[in-house]
């Protein structure tokens, strides 16, 4: 049985570290988050659109389809990997194990890419 | 009979110190771009200076600043006036003793001219550290400062700033506190630019494919103090 993008989210934030984490669609549009309060809705519309711009014009500029950015913040770490059809971004306590998350990530995405599709 | 010439060939010092040792009665005229000096001299001295609304010494102070103008000296013209007591050897020395002292400030005042070798300097800094193959210095508007990169510094210091300010702006939005760093990792070879924000520029870091984000970040953190 195919999971949900909230299924999916959920497994990713079983990771020791991971916060939460949420999916935007390429036009910024937030198409599903968990925990679910964990984001302001504003919040999450403004990051959606900031991440989408940022994945298209990194696409764009350098003809690229794969982007993944790891920013570090004074108390959080959020990764931001994009897909087909949008983002994923988990956001995370600084001492995550980083690698774990990755390949979380990498899994993740292709079980949303293909989601999104359906 | 006028003498004529440039003070591109003769200086202005040169020719008040003959005229006055001459003891010349005179009237020399010196014409840059489009203003017109006089000067006036009488019995070995300069006894009257001209320039537009100006008179006296402060005339002799500027135009020992002009490095070229057209001259004239026309002999046995009178002054109309007298505007200048000051003996002419003092005037000269104290007009270039101000040249030197305004030259003095202008280098003291002038730290855009240090700037951009000190950037030059970060930048070949940074690219020293290990694991990192490049480095841009880019201002928050996009203008590449510095660089020491192969490939094309306006490109990579477009990512650089376009990737730390959206990364500054999803922090404040999502309440995550100030961006330290960020890692773009692009395409299949995985290449990645370590993106950090600094009070007025960023640094944008090409790392090796083997290199640390985190290690390569002490040491930008060290070598910043």
């Amino acid at each position: 049985m195919e999971r949900t993008m909230d299924d999916i989210l959920q497994n990713v934030n079983l990771i020791l570290g991971v916060v939460g984490s949420f999916v935007c669609s390429e036009d910024g549009e937030t198409l599903a988050s968990a925990p679910t309060r964990l984001f302001g809705r504003r919040a999450l519309a403004l990051v959606g659109r900031l991440t989408s711009q940022t994945i298209a014009g990194l696409r764009t500029s350098q003809k690229t389809r794969s982007v993944e950015l790891s920013l570090a913040y004074a108390n959080w770490q959020l990764l931001i990997k994009s897909l087909r059809g949008g983002c994923l971004c988990i956001l995370c306590l600084p001492g995550v194990n980083r690698p774990l998350v990755r390949m979380a990530a990498d899994s993740a995405a292709k079980e949303i890419a293909s989601t999104l599709r359906r | 009979m006028a003498v004529q010439g440039n003070l591109k060939d003769m200086s202005l010092t040169s020719l008040i110190s003959v005229t006055c040792n001459d003891r010349s009665q005179a009237r020399m005229r010196i014409v840059r771009e489009g203003r017109e000096a006089l000067l006036f001299f009488a019995d070995g001295n300069i006894v009257h200076a001209a320039l537009g609304e100006q008179e006296g010494e402060q005339v002799i102070y500027e135009l020992l600043t002009w490095d070229e103008g057209q001259f004239e000296l026309e002999p046995d013209v009178d002054a109309p006036r007298r505007s200048i007591t000051a003996s002419w050897s003092a005037i000269l020395l104290d007009g270039l003793e101000r040249i030197d002292q305004q030259s003095e400030r202008e280098a003291e005042l002038a730290p855009t001219e240090d700037e951009p070798a000190q950037n030059r300097n970060l930048a070949s800094q940074l690219r020293d550290i290990e694991g990192v193959s490049g480095a841009v210095v880019v201002a928050r508007d996009g203008i590449v400062i510095a660089h020491d990169i192969d490939g094309d510094p306006d490109k990579e210091g477009a990512v650089a700033v376009f990737v730390g300010s959206a990364a500054s702006q999803i922090g404040q939005a999502l309440e995550l506190g100030a961006l330290v760093s960020g890692v773009i990792e692009l395409g299949a070879a995985r290449a990645r630019m370590l993106v950090v924000e600094q009070p007025d520029y960023y640094v944008g870091m090409q790392l090796e494919e083997r290199a640390s984000p985190s290690l390569v970040l002490q040491q930008v953190q060290s070598s910043s103090g």
